[in-house]
């Protein structure tokens, strides 16, 4: 696969990875574009809190897929994108609804003063639904492939490796050991059996705090269970041949150490990065004409124009490429310029996207 | 405008907003301004990856429970989850002994990577701790996780204790909410860039920062600010930076606009110049306070 185009065509998932403020989520439309425009039917999953995705296409947030309108040039071919923009209260009720067949486990789960308080605002509980989410799409025969837009801040690795973290759960019998005996003596009104163990937990949580967070992990555990399966599914897809992984950039040192850092994380999970996207390349006529204009001592002096940044960015973009190029995984490297408006809406979504798939 | 004497005043200062728009920067460069103020600052970086250090011309580091001086007067504290939840158990509840129970034990390191919250309440109540170490450190400056996650993160505590349970441990999330809400001791800053998209973020974060009431917001640094005399660029010079540039202005004129609008001085923006581009070159380094702040210290 030497085009980003060839990838498009030969994936079955394509999880995009990278740090905050590179354009990861413009990237992932550019991509479903790119997809739709050869035919393929593409759900586009953004786990982002933020929502950008939304506000770029005017979709609302929902965990279920909706058919986003695309530009009729772009669908001759029988292709479409459906995106979804995943909120952790509504996927995780919806979770709860799927696996928990009790209609009384149900009740209580939301019941459960931790899960009420706390459903919407804990952080990274996201993870675990967009996982869920890749989990439950994969095997749909109504989408040819699968855009995964994972939330910034690195976190996105945790999205890789949480599957073992829920095999651990399942596995370890935490439930037999620590919490069944727990949640059954408060429900029968009856002492437990305290251990040290025990004893040495109830000095940290109180008992009361114990009794509910036993409540919520034993009427959770079908809903563990469940996401633990459809999870699993997921990191076995993700592990095989037909995921493609790229790295979105945009260059600077401080994504430079993400990259080498994510790269890192990636060796030692034994997964391979496919392509790198660098957004925001300034046109090689920018850069000719800066290198007319400006010195070396401009460089390193403190002037805060426009042109020295520019002037900065250029040479910082060079350095970027270069390291970017000679890393050790054989990947593609692609470079977008950027345009000189902001490029959301479906005109400049479309000039990037051409750029994209350009050989 | 935003007095930077002012946030000086706090014991904890969090810098969150959209990722790519400088709070990593800001948290430094504020840092090495309080420093020359001469505060002895705790400069926290969260995260595995140590972002903090290059700025200050120093190798990259890994999470440590200790902290290393990186410039005069300023301390690293590079943190990770195990380490936070280490420092909670060891200052806020006892020993080392009850810790090392929990993570010798498989069941238990299980049980406490998955219960709910626990990972951010640790956290907070190890910078919360840190803050409280009067006679170590001035001001603890925290360069936080990026919008939504950082929402999520301050919300924790206020979440648990809205549950009203009783015991030790929300006893503790009670006293960790209650100095987080208390503006005389922490605040958040929020970085943002003036770009539709960005502000539109921001606005959100900024909003749903205000109905938590978790923290209070004592300022919005907006960074990368094109001046005057960047319009007036070069007739004769490069089609595509002249085309560029008028389209910053008006994006930049519209974001002012939006985000004027949706304050209305509460709280003030601090407008940064455009000192940053992704490369931090000397003097940048040396000098990121100056830079930023256009503040001249007179030793």
């Amino acid at each position: 696969m030497k085009t980003i185009k060839d990838i498009i065509e030969k994936s079955r998932v394509i999880l995009m990875l990278g740090a905050g403020g590179v354009g990861k989520t413009t990237t992932s439309i550019l991509v479903a574009i790119e997809a739709a425009k050869l035919g393929k039917r593409v759900g586009l999953i953004s786990v982002d809190p933020a929502k950008r995705l939304a506000d770029a296409l005017g979709i609302p947030l929902s965990a279920e897929l909706m058919q986003v309108q695309l530009p009729v040039a772009w669908t001759q071919n029988g292709g479409s994108i459906s995106a979804a923009m995943i909120d952790q209260k509504a996927t995780l009720d919806s979770l709860i609804f799927q696996f928990t067949s009790s209609s009384m486990a149900r009740e209580k789960i939301f019941k459960n003063s931790l899960y009420k308080s706390a459903a919407d605002k804990i952080g990274g509980a996201l993870e675990y639904m967009a996982i869920a989410k890749l989990g439950q799409l994969v095997d749909d025969p109504s989408f040819d492939l699968i855009v995964v837009d994972t939330p910034p801040d690195l976190h996105a690795l945790d999205f890789l490796i949480r599957p073992n973290f829920l095999a651990r759960f399942v596995e370890n019998r935490v439930m037999r050991w620590l919490i069944k005996p727990i949640y059954y003596a408060s429900r029968m009104n009856v002492r437990f059996l305290r251990s040290d163990l025990i004893d040495k937990v109830i000095q940290i949580t109180g008992l009361d705090l114990l009794r509910e967070i036993a409540d919520f992990f034993v009427n959770m555990q079908d809903t563990i269970a469940g996401l633990y399966q459809t999870s699993a599914r997921a990191q076995q897809v993700i592990a095989g041949p037909e995921t493609s992984i790229f790295f979105v950039a945009a260059p600077s040192e401080r994504v430079l150490r993400s990259f080498h850092f994510v790269e890192s994380q990636l060796a030692s999970l034994e997964l391979k990065l496919r392509a790198v996207v660098v957004n925001r390349c300034l046109p090689q006529s920018v850069k000719d004409y800066l290198d007319h204009i400006k010195s070396d001592e401009d460089l390193h002096s403190s002037k805060f124009d426009i042109l020295t940044n520019l002037y900065r960015r250029s040479k910082g973009e060079i350095d970027f490429l270069k390291e970017i190029q000679k890393a050790q995984s054989p990947h593609i490297v692609k470079a977008l310029t950027e345009l000189t408006q902001n490029p959301h809406n479906w005109e400049g979504l479309g000039t990037l996207a051409s750029q994209l798939s350009s050989p | 405008m935003v007095q930077l004497a002012d946030l000086l005043q706090r014991r904890l200062l969090f810098f969150t907003g959209k990722g790519g728009v400088g709070k990593t920067l800001s948290a430094g460069a504020f840092a090495q301004y309080a420093a020359r103020k001469g505060k002895r600052v705790c400069l926290v970086q969260s995260g595995m990856c140590d972002q903090m250090s290059p700025l200050f011309g120093k190798p990259q580091s890994s999470p440590s429970p200790t902290d290393t001086i990186i410039s005069e007067n300023i301390h690293l504290m590079h943190l990770d989850t195990n380490i936070n939840l280490r420092a909670f158990v060891q200052t806020q509840i006892g020993n080392d002994r009850i810790y090392r129970t929990f993570m010798d034990n498989k069941v238990m390191k299980v049980f406490l990577e998955s219960v709910p919250g626990l990972e951010q309440v640790s956290f907070l109540g190890h910078v919360v701790y840190l803050a409280e170490q009067i006679e170590k450190y001035d001001i603890v400056i925290v360069d936080a996780y990026a919008s939504g996650h950082f929402l999520s993160l301050i919300s924790t505590p206020k979440a648990i204790a809205d549950t009203q349970l009783g015991g030790k441990l929300i006893g503790l999330v009670n006293r960790v909410q209650s100095f987080l809400a208390d503006s005389s001791n922490s605040a958040v800053v929020v970085v943002a860039l003036p770009e539709p998209l960005v502000m539109s973020e921001t606005i959100e974060l900024l909003n749903n920062l205000k109905r938590a009431g978790a923290i209070h917001c004592s300022g919005v640094f907006l960074n990368r600010m094109l001046v005057e005399s960047d319009q007036s660029v070069d007739e004769r010079s490069n089609p595509w930076i002249r085309e560029y540039i008028k389209n910053r202005m008006v994006e930049q004129q519209e974001a002012v606009g939006l985000l004027r609008d949706a304050l209305r001085n509460d709280p003030e923006i601090l407008y940064l110049p455009l000192a940053d581009c992704g490369y931090v070159r000397e003097p940048m380094a040396k000098n990121m306070a100056d830079s930023l702040f256009h503040v001249h210290v007179t030793e």
